[in-house]
């Protein structure tokens, strides 16, 4: 236990090092669409053409590039496609200018691995356990970056980055968490499931490691290093020996957090840490020729303070950088999107729900549109009513999406008349979608949106595939949800859709009344819709269950009358609702706030 | 020197029993999710209230591991062991200059570039990146 020591810090000795400044700013940088984690909306502006050099998930709400190791995977898997020679190129520019320079410096994965392992705990040394364990990286991108996609890429025409997809804590971390963090993509928690839980498991372990052992997945796992360690030896920026002073006595491998075997080889991040160990000061930062950052005492006065401006210039150009940076991605690029519109139902009043039934909430009558589909028929959403309608949001490059559309067209050739299907491809095309599917034998109609994305934009499709839409016979949304379906869970829905058309029908024809809905809206005290509730809704004589959907709503197609309304079941986390309500006397929207904990629960009488 | 020692062993069981009860949280979210599906295929397993009520009990001992984490950091507490120099040799430090290895390089990765712009993987990145797939960042 000698080693273990008590040092109040000094204010100087909290000052944080250029190195750390750098890594802050670089993640600043590669995420300074500061916007996205306020709206829960991914950046969509050219920027994401250029990969950033660092790890950096392209589906976290602030990243303004495209990540260098899930771009590879895609190339890998559009090989039968074309050759992604510009992923490579990229790489290589990196590789070539950087090196691993780029795990110590510019990669935010690695800051958030160092300041983990700040946390004081006990340490575990770096030992020939860990050397062995420093060439896993090798298989994990051998087999989830490059065999992966390459084999769902060429024997099944399927996009599969296998490491982002099965792996990747930064994916998890600021993707996956990062979305579902706002409050405005709750429908996203609609779609968790086996993979979430496996990859959440995954990120908990690989934090835990970081805290105990030094950058534990830079050293075990990351891909990316692996990749960027094989220019190591000769890239242009990193830390070099002085032969003619080096001594060669070791310090600054045994002083080294990483499993090297000698400064510059595929271990070493170039952090120069090993400048202030090294007795001999043999060791500099260097970009080609010009020293970055020389150990103290090596260099003269007049040096010094030359180097001591050009780093105050420097700062200052990467701050104005940074500067316009923000501004752009946040307010002025053409790229950003007005205020997200609300994605959740709003309340409706008895008095104005006729007026205000247009819209892609459940509940709502979806806008009309037509489309020129890729056989070249046209589909005209007002031609599907009597039919429950299925629209499905798709691209060639998205791996559930692809996954799906058999199911659709399984219940297609089940359903034949009864029901309608269109996938609608993303206006963002790589591959034709009409090649795609002319070797599949898919019966149901298949379009790409408009330049100026008109079917995203009525049926609120965002930048998160796939997203399944489905209208009851009335043409009325009864779902719209992201995330992939199931053949299951499409069958429901079918059921869904028809079984309360059929009900509203039944009504109809027996009294020749005009039937109509009664929306129950279930949310929790903050007007979140609550799914899951199961709601009776009774008149005199019978009574039907029915239970809220992903908007919060249950349906009860009723003429007008008295009703009562009771909560059956609630999901976990709400207190248990056993009040009798009396539902208006005309139809409409009645809203339940449920309450979590004690508080009693209320109702808003409309 | 003893209380250093425990400052260390309590952090140090903070970090690993809460990396326990996430993971456990988690997987009890999954299980009662994955049973209420099985009788409702449109059935949610995972929600934010539902997540919310699994992690409310993790949060104290989070809270008391990040007031413990800062306490350590400004105090000074570490453990030196993991930085301590690993035993070992002399050293070779090997200088290469690699110069003519990266002018090739750097000329074969401007080329690489250039003819990924005309032959649309530039724009295959692009798509992926504005357009995520669910499952490739672990949503499902």
């Amino acid at each position: 236990m000698d080693n273990i020591s008590i040092k109040p810090k000094r204010l100087r000795a909290c000052r944080p090092s250029t190195r750390r400044l750098i890594q802050l700013y670089s993640a600043l940088l590669y995420n300074a669409h500061l916007r996205g984690f306020i709206e829960g909306e991914i950046y969509t502006g050219k920027a994401k053409f250029a990969c950033v050099p660092g790890f950096n998930c392209y589906s976290c709400p602030g990243a303004v590039g495209a990540c260098p190791l899930g771009a590879l995977q895609n190339a890998l898997a559009s090989t039968g496609h074309r050759a992604g020679w510009y992923v490579l190129g990229i790489l290589l520019l990196f590789g070539t200018i950087l090196g691993r320079t780029i795990c110590g410096w510019l990669c935010p994965v690695g800051l958030i691995q160092e300041l983990l392992h700040k946390i004081p705990t006990f340490k575990i040394r770096k030992s020939r356990v860990t050397k062995v364990l420093s060439y896993l990286k090798y298989a994990f991108l051998a087999v989830f970056v490059i065999a992966i996609p390459l084999w769902y890429g060429l024997a099944q025409d399927m996009p599969m980055p296998g490491f982002c997809k099965y792996i990747c804590p930064a994916g998890t971390f600021e993707g996956a968490i990062g979305l579902l963090s706002n409050p405005g993509n709750a429908d996203l928690f609609g779609m968790l499931g086996l993979l979430f839980t496996s990859k959440f498991i995954i990120l908990v372990i690989i934090v835990l490691a970081c805290i105990f052992c030094y950058r534990s997945f830079c050293r075990f796992v990351c891909p990316l290093g692996a990749i960027y360690g094989l220019f190591n030896s000769f890239c242009l920026v990193g830390v070099k020996v002085d032969t003619d002073r080096c001594s060669g006595c070791g310090s600054c491998v045994r002083n080294c957090g990483m499993d090297v075997k000698r400064v510059g080889d595929r271990e070493c991040i170039h952090c120069a840490k090993c400048m202030d160990v090294c007795p001999t000061k043999a060791i500099s930062l260097k970009a080609g020729k010009i020293t970055l950052k020389a150990s103290e005492g090596t260099l003269g006065e007049e040096e010094q303070k030359k180097r001591r401006n050009a780093g105050r210039i420097a700062w200052g150009a990467a701050l104005g950088l940074l500067c316009f940076a923000l501004l752009w991605f946040n307010f002025l690029d053409p790229a950003l999107k007005s205020p997200k519109q609300p994605s959740r139902p709003e309340t409706l009043h008895v008095q104005d729900a006729e007026q205000t039934d247009t819209g892609f909430e459940a509940g709502r009558q979806l806008e009309d549109f037509t489309i020129r589909c890729l056989d070249g028929s046209e589909f005209h959403l007002s031609e599907t009513r009597g039919k429950v309608t299925f629209l499905n949001l798709w691209a060639t490059y998205c791996t559930p999406c692809v996954q799906e559309l058999p199911y659709f067209d399984a219940l297609y050739r089940e359903y034949g008349e009864d029901i309608a299907i269109l996938a609608v491809h993303s206006s963002v095309v790589t591959d034709d979608p009409a090649e795609y599917i002319a070797g599949r034998d898919w019966s149901f109609p298949f379009a790409v949106d408009t330049e100026d994305d008109r079917i995203w934009k009525i049926v609120n499709g965002s930048s998160t595939l796939p997203q399944t839409i489905v209208l009851d016979r009335n043409g009325v949304v009864i779902y719209n949800q992201k995330g992939s379906v199931t053949p299951a869970g499409l069958e429901a829905l079918y059921e869904k859709a028809s079984g309360a058309e059929v009900s509203a029908a039944a009504e109809q024809n027996d009294a020749g009344k005009t039937a109509d809905a009664y929306r129950i809206l279930v949310t929790d005290g903050s007007g979140t819709p609550v799914p899951g509730v199961t709601v009776q809704f009774c008149s005199d004589t019978e009574c039907m269950t029915g239970q809220t959907d992903s908007s919060g709503t249950a349906f009860f197609e009723r003429e007008a009358g008295s009703y009562t309304v009771r909560l059956l079941k609630v999901p976990a986390g709400f207190v248990p609702d056993d009040t009798e309500y009396f539902a208006p006397e005309i139809p409409g929207t009645m809203t339940v706030v449920l309450q979590k904990d004690e508080d009693p629960a209320v109702v808003e009488e409309p | 020197m003893e209380k250093k020692k425990y400052f260390l062993i309590l952090q140090s069981i903070i970090c690993v029993l809460l990396a326990v009860m996430l993971i456990t949280a988690v997987l009890g979210v999954y299980r009662r999710g994955m049973a209420a599906h099985a009788e409702d295929p449109l059935a949610w397993i995972f929600s934010r209230e539902i997540a919310v009520q699994a992690f409310r009990p993790i949060a104290p001992l989070f809270f008391a591991g990040i007031g413990l984490a800062a306490a350590g950091w400004f105090l000074g507490v570490r453990d030196e062991n993991g930085l301590r120099p690993v035993k070992g040799g002399r050293v070779e430090n090997k200088v290469s200059d690699g110069k003519k290895i990266r002018t090739i390089l750097l000329i074969a990765a401007i080329v690489l570039i250039g003819a990924g712009i005309f032959n649309g993987s530039a724009r295959d990145v692009f798509g992926k990146a504005i357009k995520i797939c669910t499952e490739c960042v672990g949503l499902g």
